[in-house]
């Protein structure tokens, strides 16, 4: 029998075992730690550059549209 | 290996099925194919329906139906809910299919657009970025096709491989992206249909309040909102998702084939239709442990659960599902990627005079050839689904900022954009390996960000668009 899993907290541990005739074996462990402070920075420097991305798009988008709309009404009138 | 498994004679049956149906199909569609626009943009003409059920069905793939249990079983909570976000990718491009079909009416591929915005430079460097994304998300699908059969049928790894690449390069051989188009209305159908009761039967025989006990007492760390890990891989999933459709020809190539007016409708229904999805196929993953079901590889615990949960008849279900999202998602990148080599290799530098017939020649060739490559890449498995994408995030993610300032702005010039994407692609790839593949898109995306803010400041120009020609 195979079987792998993760274990808890601040540990991202990753571990592949084998299981057979009573004898089991650790084929594979990773264990990663990150602090919740560092990961919270991340996180941060993620919804910083999230509101970054609408900011831009929305104003460009606005500003374009807004431009083919003059254009669209200026030549009504040509 | 689940417990419960399809029969040999049974997956043989719905792989040839499978088969039989989407190459014939394609090749009554590619009948209607007269020239290498009608191959490549199915004549420029898609209309809303056929538009917003291809950008879902390719949007739902590997990624989705057993990406996002995976992540579940890795992160929890956060791993659900940022596969979900991916969907802002398509929300977000609404208004840029818009755009670029406003600006480039005749245009063909993504890399049209960086070639006339910033030059041969950045074009370059776009296109080694594209190749390396294409190639990895073909190598993921392939491998899911691999993975799926040899979780619930006694059929091999290579074997589910071998089928999945050959179905979808010989219907999009034969029929161009009208096929890929039609085809993935009816895989829509089917992934939609699926997952619905699958989700359904999951919830019936494993209620909410005996998932969330179980969960609680065996994997605590998958309901904690805490949970470092996931925390990065939260924002890091979104920047992904945005940079593989702000760059990829698979979605300008569906921008340039919706016609006039649809492509805005139709990207922001289709991307709030894929929302719920992931959370949906993630949320069987949190039943696993509760279940007794311990897959050898991470990117399998989907699948598993399903088939445990639903027996045999779940098991098919969970095929043909998985099956459907697989093809749909490549025969969508297989058709762009043999565009982008076609009209910006061969057209663009080796054969400008280059005739219809001998572009739809060349996008055979380059079809079959990608093909082959991708089969080749998968044979060797070289790491689970979600650490194989997430590496292409590095590269992905660097091209948003670019593409954002060159659609809407003038004051970024050539060096910048391709300084941006090096730059970005480097730092993502440092994060990947030095931290984890949950900071590579991120990271990428933010030192991309900097350039581009450095370039647009200190060395502006003042770019003046104008119409492509020809």
């Amino acid at each position: 029998m195979s079987f792998s899993g993760l274990s808890t907290g601040q540990y991202n541990i990753k571990f592949f075992a084998n299981s057979q005739d009573n004898h089991f074996v650790l084929k594979s462990l990773e264990v990663n730690h990150y602090s919740i402070a560092t990961a919270l920075k991340v996180f941060l420097l993620g919804l910083a550059m999230f509101g970054i991305l609408i900011g831009v798009l929305y104003g460009r988008v606005n500003k374009t549209n807004k431009e083919a709309h003059d254009v669209r009404h200026s030549n009504q009138f040509r | 290996m689940s417990d419960i498994q399809i029969s040999l004679d049974n997956a043989i049956a719905i792989l040839v099925a499978f088969s039989v149906l989407w190459i014939a199909w394609g090749w009554y569609l590619g009948r209607k194919n007269k020239n290498a626009d009608d191959f490549a943009l199915a004549g420029r003409n898609v209309g809303f329906a056929l538009a917003t059920s291809t950008a879902m069905a390719t949007w739902v793939t590997s990624n989705t139906t057993l990406v996002a249990p995976q992540l579940t079983y890795q992160f929890g909570v956060w791993g659900m809910l940022g596969y979900s976000m991916a969907a802002l990718g398509l929300i977000l491009f609404a208004p840029l299919a818009k755009r670029i079909k406003q600006l480039m009416p005749k245009g063909v591929t993504s890399g049209d657009f960086i070639h006339q915005r910033y030059g041969r430079f950045a074009w370059a460097v776009f296109m080694v970025v594209s190749f390396c994304y294409a190639l990895g998300w073909l190598v993921s699908l392939g491998m899911a096709g691999g993975v799926l059969l040899s979780a619930l049928s006694p059929l091999s790894y290579e074997t589910g491989m071998t089928v999945i690449v050959v179905v979808c390069v010989s219907y999009t051989l034969l029929g161009g992206l009208r096929a890929v188009i039609a085809t993935d209305f009816a895989q829509t159908l089917i992934i939609i249909g699926g997952v619905c009761y699958i989700a359904y039967a999951s919830l019936t025989q494993n209620p909410l309040p005996e998932v969330y006990e179980a969960v609680s007492q065996t994997q605590p760390e998958l309901l904690n909102l805490l949970f470092p890990a996931a925390l990065m891989f939260f924002f890091n999933n979104i920047f992904f998702g945005i940079g593989e459709i702000f760059h990829s020809n698979v979605w300008w190539s569906r921008a340039f084939a919706f016609a006039p007016g649809v492509g805005k409708k139709s990207f922001l229904v289709s991307g709030l239709m894929w929302m719920p999805v992931p959370i949906v196929t993630g949320f069987i993953a949190l039943s696993a442990n509760s279940l007794g079901v311990f897959p050898p590889s991470p990117d399998m615990v989907g699948p598993m659960v399903a088939a445990k949960v639903l027996g045999s008849a779940g098991a098919i279900l969970v095929f043909v599902v998985v099956f459907s999202a697989l093809a749909s998602s490549m025969d969508s990148l297989l058709a762009a990627t043999a565009d982008l080599m076609t009209h910006d290799l061969y057209r663009k530098y080796l054969m400008p005079a280059a005739s219809t017939e001998q572009l739809m020649t060349m996008n055979r060739f380059m079809l079959l050839l990608l093909g082959l490559f991708t089969w080749l890449m998968c044979l060797p498995r070289v790491a689970t689904l979600g650490a194989l994408l997430n590496f292409t995030g590095a590269f992905v993610a660097s091209t948003i900022w670019p593409i954002i300032y060159g659609l809407y702005g003038n004051k970024l010039n050539g060096t910048g954009a391709a300084l941006a994407m090096v730059f970005g692609t480097v730092s993502g790839l440092i994060c990947y390996f030095q931290v984890g593949f949950y900071t590579a898109a991120i990271s990428s995306c933010a030192v991309s960000l900097l350039t581009c803010w450095y370039f647009k400041r200190f060395q502006a120009i003042d770019y003046k668009w104008q119409e492509q020609e020809g």
